[in-house]
């Protein structure tokens, strides 16, 4: 979801070609008390790269150092990569790009960082960290193998499979969540490119306008995000575990259509911005109306037993746990991320 | 060939060039920005570099 990690320093040490992992690297360059040049020149020698800071006389005179070296402009460092007779090429917050030479030491301080590593330069326990990071990486492909195996498990035993009606809401379900999560995670300001992909189909910018409106929020105490989650997460759930309860299943989803009518009324006459995920919800919701009309499964809603009532109760104790949780993933909530 | 020997080597062949002290590199600091310093930057930097002289 979130772009690839990295700092200037791990960027450094890929070009250099010292064995390191970003993990421990970027916390490493995250943490320096002071980040300056000679707390990078400190770290750099924990790695056992040696560096010294120069103080050009001449700009031009780049062509005579080796590279990679960290040149200084006045808005930041890059990372210079090769300089020939007429291009410098660099490396710039993970981007390579290439610029004349005059531009580029036109724009220079005159101040560069040039760094010696040998062959055994290398990340201090770099074994245990590269463990520690392949092993991150099997922990995400582990749960979705789980995750998969579980679903088709339940889809298989409880005959999911049957009718086609019940396989499409499993489907519409698990899209539900999915957008649900990506709105779940605009609501924390955390960024996603998943996100932000779906969300410019519409209308730039048009999900973050909706979700700042209090109108995002019932009553200002539960985000409609939170309750979109706990809505196709439960439903999922109890479909897949407890299929003989989908006509309980089936009068909730008709419950919550007229939402529906409000929030797109809402976006066109209210806020005058349209949220392509809130209107993906829409459509899923409705999308389930119709799977649920089609197998039939309304017709012995309503007559709701038990079930309907500790399905609610499911719906309304999910969200709470989504709302508890929500200020301590909340990237704007100070007081929770400065403790 | 030590670091010190590569540094003196490095400067010979810069005339002009000096090795920065500690604190000057203390004073170069990171901002924490995420600018991307495309060519297009670059010229930016250059014009108002140019303007203020």
């Amino acid at each position: 979801m979130a772009a690839p990690d990295y700092t200037i320093l791990s960027d450094f040490l890929t070009i250099l070609g010292v064995r390191h992992t970003d993990s421990y690297t970027n916390r490493s360059f995250r943490s320096m008390p002071f980040p300056t040049m000679f707390g990078l020149k400190k770290l750099l020698a924990t790695y056992g790269v040696e560096s010294v800071g120069l103080k050009l006389a001449d700009s031009d005179m780049i062509d005579r150092l080796p590279t990679p070296f960290i040149a200084q402009t006045s808005r930041g460092m890059v990372i210079v990569t090769a300089v020939d007779a007429d291009t410098v090429m660099y490396v710039t917050q993970s981007v390579e790009e290439t610029a004349t030479k005059g531009r580029f030491s036109a724009a220079m301080t005159g101040n560069v960082f040039v760094a010696f590593a040998d062959d055994n330069a290398c990340e201090p326990d770099y074994a245990v960290h590269r463990f520690t990071e392949i092993a991150n990486i099997a922990k995400k492909w582990v749960l979705a193998a789980l995750a998969v195996a579980l679903l088709g498990y339940a889809i298989v035993s409880n005959g999911i499979y049957r009718h086609i009606s019940t396989v499409l809401l499993t489907i519409i379900d698990i899209a539900g969540v999915y957008i649900s999560t990506l709105l779940v995670m605009k609501s924390a300001h955390i960024k996603s490119r998943h996100a932000d992909a779906v969300c410019s189909v519409v209308q730039a910018g048009g999900c973050d306008d909706i979700l700042a409106t209090p109108a995002s929020k019932f009553f200002g105490i539960f985000g409609w995000s939170e309750v979109g989650l706990a809505y196709f997460g439960v439903s999922l759930g109890c479909l897949l575990m407890f299929p003989d309860h989908i006509d309980d299943l089936a009068l909730c989803n008709l419950i919550c259509l007229p939402f529906s009518f409000w929030s797109v009324w809402y976006q066109k006459f209210k806020a005058k911005s349209w949220c392509t995920l809130c209107l993906c919800v829409q459509s899923l919701l409705w999308l389930s109306f119709f799977c649920y009309l089609g197998g039939s499964w309304l017709r012995q809603a309503f007559h709701p037993g038990t079930g309907f009532f500790v399905l609610g109760a499911c719906y309304v104790a999910v969200m709470l746990a989504i709302n508890a949780i929500m200020p301590l993933i909340d990237r704007n909530n100070d007081y929770v991320n400065s403790r | 060939m030590s670091t010190q020997d590569k540094i003196k080597k490095l400067l010979a062949g810069l005339p002009g060039a000096v090795e920065m002290t500690p604190l000057e590199l203390n004073d170069m600091r990171f901002s924490g920005r995420k600018t991307v310093i495309t060519p297009a930057e670059l010229k930016r930097i250059k014009n108002a570099l140019t303007a203020r002289k």
